[in-house]
């Protein structure tokens, strides 16, 4: 028995079988006139007189299946867009959120920010520069050119301390002091240089002050309770004390109030002073030691919301 | 025409039906023997002797599916005329000729055996088709009766050529489990 025989074989089963073959060509075939068909559009076949195509075309896809084929192309490209999009997109959004990722610290190559800074100072020097530049010509005019200065001085900071505005803006208007804004070497770096531009303007003993401020410990106060760091908040009634920092061995301090009426100095000495409020509304307290240098603070004073009702 | 007019036809030995028959089925009966003998004019010779097996054996016959004798019919010539072209292309010389032509009347031995065998073959095929589920079966027949191709298989049914020739390697393999099993391989 070889493969021949079993060929022959297959071709003496019953009719029954075949006829599953043909029920599907030939299924609308049955109702047309014999004069309707040809031999050549006979359903499922093709001309007899063409050659079939072979199986060795694997690369051609049947009219069937291009649909499908098409859909699963499309797919493919979609999945490699997205692919790709991921690829390139994900160390941006990363570079985007954290910049110093693009960077390995470890990297050896790359220095490091404070190797970068003491290696080149002018990158942190620039700025200083460049607004001392600003700041120069204005000192040449008179002392209100001076404190015109200070308050665009102050519109500069509005992009970095919303505190260190509202201390100038209120020592403007009460006291036109050119050193007031001294105090905001403690609030932020930007401050500081700021303050140092204006003490350029105002004089050459306002500067050494600056420097002084900024090479040693800070003349202030340690900040307790409510609100930001120079300002204080409170209601009537309330006794608010401040611990000084930063004073030298041997230097005092004298506290003033720019309204006695909203709040009183209950008690002070070198070490701490104690503000007593008795009244709705805005003052500000003024410590300035003995070697010049000062700080202020806003005490912001509210109605009791008990004895409002 | 119908199926049944054409037998009708036939019975009554109208000569006339046999053009019809080979306009309705024509093209059918050629694809089969060419996809088996590989040559246009082997392929109309298949036919045509067809045509002349046909009204030869209705009557007696009548078949319950005359698409499917036609089919077997065609079949039958076109292995006969590929078995002889390539004996003729394996010997090729005046005995190997005259030995067919003698054995023509001469049966050997063999033959007989393998006539059994056969017979026995196609009882073993058409019980294992029975058991095949239908898109299976309609595979296999179009693949090894029809002599279809996969790519044409493929697009009939609406699979890939892949899938077609798995789903064929995978009868094959049914096929032979199941001959071994009867004792016939």
């Amino acid at each position: 028995m070889n493969a021949m025989d079993l060929m022959k074989a297959l071709g003496d089963i019953p009719e029954e079988l075949v006829k599953t073959c043909f029920d599907e060509e030939f299924a609308d075939n049955k109702t047309k006139a014999p004069s309707d068909t040809n031999s050549s559009d006979l359903p499922g076949l093709a001309d007899p007189y063409q050659p079939e195509e072979t199986d060795d075309d694997n690369n051609s896809v049947p009219p069937s299946k291009i649909g499908t084929k098409h859909i699963h192309f499309s797919g493919y490209i979609a999945t490699v867009a997205a692919c790709l999009a991921i690829v390139i997109g994900l160390p941006l959004i990363i570079s985007y959120f954290n910049p110093k990722s693009s960077i390995s610290p470890d990297d050896p190559f790359v220095p490091t920010r404070s190797q970068r800074e003491s290696e080149n100072p002018i990158v942190t020097e620039a700025k200083e520069t460049n607004t001392s530049t600003t700041y120069t010509n204005k000192s040449t005019t008179s002392l209100s050119t001076a404190v015109y200065s200070t308050e665009t001085t102050s519109e500069h900071q509005t992009t970095t301390e919303t505190t260190a505005i509202t201390t100038e803006e209120n020592i403007t208007e009460s006291n036109n002091e050119t050193t007031l804004p001294i105090s905001k070497t403690e609030s932020t770096t930007t401050s500081k240089t700021t303050t140092t531009l204006q003490a350029t303007n105002t004089g050459v003993q306002t500067t050494s002050t600056t420097t002084q401020t900024k090479e040693e410990s800070k003349f202030s106060f340690e900040h307790e309770g409510d609100g930001d760091t120079f300002t204080e908040e409170a209601n009537i009634g309330a006794e608010i004390g401040f611990i000084i920092t930063g004073l030298k061995d041997g230097e005092s301090v004298t506290y003033s109030l720019s309204d006695e009426e909203v709040a009183q100095i209950a008690y002070s000495d070198n070490k701490q002073v104690t503000i007593f409020c008795s009244k709705e509304g805005k003052t500000i307290l003024t410590a300035k030691s003995s070697d010049g240098q000062s700080f202020e603070v806003i005490i912001i004073i509210y109605p009791d919301p008990i004895l409002q009702y | 025409m119908h199926d049944e007019l054409i037998v009708k036809l036939l019975n009554q030995r109208d000569e006339k039906v046999l053009q019809t028959i080979k306009e309705q089925y024509g093209a059918l009966c050629y694809q089969i023997a060419y996809r088996m003998t590989g040559n246009h004019q082997e392929a109309e010779e298949c036919v045509n002797d067809m045509l002349l097996d046909v009204w030869n054996s209705i009557p007696p016959n009548c078949p319950n599916h005359l698409p499917a004798y036609l089919a077997a019919l065609v079949r039958r010539t076109a292995i006969n005329k590929y078995e002889k072209a390539h004996r003729l292309k394996r010997g090729g010389t005046q005995f190997s000729t005259a030995l067919d032509e003698i054995s023509e009347i001469i049966p050997a031995k063999e033959q007989v055996e393998s006539e059994i065998e056969q017979r026995e073959m196609t009882a073993a095929l058409t019980a294992w088709l029975q058991t095949l589920p239908p898109e299976s079966k309609r595979i296999f027949l179009q693949r090894y009766y029809m002599s279809d191709s996969v790519k044409a298989i493929a697009q009939k049914y609406d699979m890939s050529i892949g899938a077609v020739k798995m789903k064929l390697m995978r009868l094959r393999q049914q096929l032979k489990d199941y001959l071994e099993k009867e004792g016939l391989l």
